[in-house]
């Protein structure tokens, strides 16, 4: 889950963060649920359950942009300072937990 | 700014190195007397939480928290972890491995290892929101002098860093050791908190027991020369930790933490007269002593007067309202440190102050009482600005095995 997407770093002028960030944590949704099988297996269901939660804490918070436009969301620039550090501190609780998955489920 | 700090940080730490072992080794930084080393470890498990009552180490991190939707037993977690951590690295030991699995993150994020344990201390609060919020249902629990102080005279404190649910006050010798403790605890409750705001202390500014010498805050004079001094167990018991008194039975021995930003209008001081800085804050420069005395521990004579019948202390002097005679015999426990924060981006001068941190038994009688006459009246007001902090209640301390704040729950 790119912390970039969300600062604004990455598109400053085509405007098209939030879109992308979308498109990153559905990315990053779907790689995680091909891994929760194992994570499963391995005891560890406790661990799936909190990513979950969390992946679902920035999905909510970033339908609330969502806006009837071509990329489907606001611009970036309509996401309020306070949004914008949830956004980042959302991000960041998820992907703490998340940066533990691979030495869990490698054999 | 953030660059330039932390290599100001890193010279001036250079002369407190600690030394360099791997950890869990208490019993090696301890002397047969018990007393620690300035590199030692000061015991984490107690009566009282250390950090109030022990010796003001050099630097301070100190970082507030709210909680993010955690539920009541999210909150006892984080606590039973926040404390073993707190254990371990006050011991001088990482909060977990930090080598041995390439595919994982470190447990430990790694920056403290070989530091030894620097005397960190790592003191917990709880601020007043902690107690409000309904989905936590703590109401019952809270302490009975954890209200909020309102505005007092002369406050200007900004939202952004004011306030917060917890807070950690991490002081050591080192200054990457109190921030590698606040980091830590900061990962570790990921998901259950997030940081609202945090604050490097630099330099300690008082004297916070009777074998220390009074440090200087940015002002270039002593303070805290006649603070409560924690190796006093009978001052502290009156003015410093809640006792028989506290219907909240959980929390006797416990204490509360007032933290406030004191911004120093640094320019504007170091252009006053010696003669006026010595009427504003009451004592001589450079020896310290009151303006009615020769020595820095002399009596403060409030009523001495000169020529005319002016009184030598005057009448709007930062000591004459701070002092406890002025106060109806009301004192606190100071825990301060001098801060630098870069540049003020409006005006360009020096961004930097005392970060002041108190300890007493009842904020509302105590600091908020003497903050009250100050924050009128003061001299000094035309040279500083309080401009953010934030009131906790410190629960007593822990015993091995169980959690600071345990109390909440049982």
């Amino acid at each position: 889950v790119a912390h970039s997407k969300i600062t604004g770093e990455e598109d400053r002028y085509s405007h098209t963060d939030l879109s992308d960030f979308q498109a990153n944590l559905y990315g990053s949704r779907k790689a995680f649920e091909l891994l929760k099988p194992a994570l499963v297996a391995e005891g560890d269901s406790g661990l799936a359950a909190t990513i979950e939660r969390r992946f679902d804490t920035v999905q909510n918070g970033l339908d609330r942009y969502r806006r009837p436009t071509p990329l489907g969301f606001a611009l970036y620039s309509a996401v309020t300072p306070a949004d914008r550090r949830a956004f980042a501190q959302q991000i960041d609780a998820l992907a703490e937990p998340l940066s533990t998955v691979a030495a869990r489920v490698s054999p | 700014v953030t660059l330039d700090r932390r290599r100001f940080l890193a010279v001036a730490g250079a002369g407190a190195a600690g030394l360099a072992v791997g950890g869990g080794a208490a019993s090696f930084f301890e002397d047969a007397s018990g007393a620690a080393s300035a590199d030692g470890v000061v015991p984490f498990h107690g009566d009282q939480q250390a950090g109030i009552a022990t010796a003001a180490q050099d630097r301070l991190v100190f970082g507030a928290f709210d909680l993010t939707g955690a539920t009541r037993s999210d909150l006892r977690d984080l606590l039973r972890s926040w404390t073993a951590a707190a254990v371990a690295m006050t011991e001088g030991r990482p909060t977990g491995p930090v080598d041995g699995n390439e595919l994982a993150p470190p447990a430990d994020t790694g920056e403290a290892l070989g530091l030894g344990p620097a005397r960190l201390t790592i003191t917990f609060g709880l601020g007043p929101s902690l107690f409000s919020n309904r989905a936590l249902g703590l109401a019952s629990r809270r302490p009975s002098k954890l209200a909020p102080l309102g505005p007092l005279p002369g406050d200007a404190l900004e939202p952004s860093r004011s306030g917060g649910d917890l807070c950690v006050q991490a002081c050591a010798n080192d200054p990457t050791v109190a921030f590698h403790a606040v980091r830590n605890l900061a990962r570790i409750g990921r998901g259950a908190v997030v940081i609202r705001w945090t604050q490097l202390g630099f330099g300690r500014t008082s004297s916070t027991t009777s074998t220390q010498s009074t440090p200087r805050n940015l002002q270039g004079f002593k303070d805290g020369t006649n603070n409560i001094h924690g190796d006093d167990t009978a001052a502290m018991s009156h003015y410093g930790w809640a006792g028989d008194e506290e219907p909240q039975a959980w929390f006797r021995g416990g204490s509360y933490l007032v933290a406030r930003w004191i911004r120093m209008l640094i320019e504007s001081w170091d252009r006053a007269s010696l003669g006026d800085q010595e009427a504003t804050i009451g004592r001589f420069k450079e020896s310290g002593a009151p303006l009615t005395g020769m020595q820095e521990h002399d009596p403060v004579k409030l009523d001495l007067r000169g020529s005319e019948s002016v009184p030598i202390i005057p009448l709007n002097a930062h000591i004459r309202l701070a002092a406890p005679s002025t106060n109806g015999g009301e004192r606190i426990l100071r825990r301060g440190y001098s801060f630098t924060d870069g540049v003020d981006p409006v005006t360009g001068e020096l961004d930097a102050g005392l970060f002041f941190v108190s300890f007493q038994r009842d904020p509302r009688k105590q600091f908020a009482a003497i903050q009250t006459r100050l924050g009128a009246s003061d001299a000094l007001n035309e040279y500083i600005a309080h401009t953010g902090g934030g009131l906790f209640a410190v629960p007593p301390g822990a015993r091995p095995g169980g959690f600071v704040g345990e109390g909440l729950f049982a």
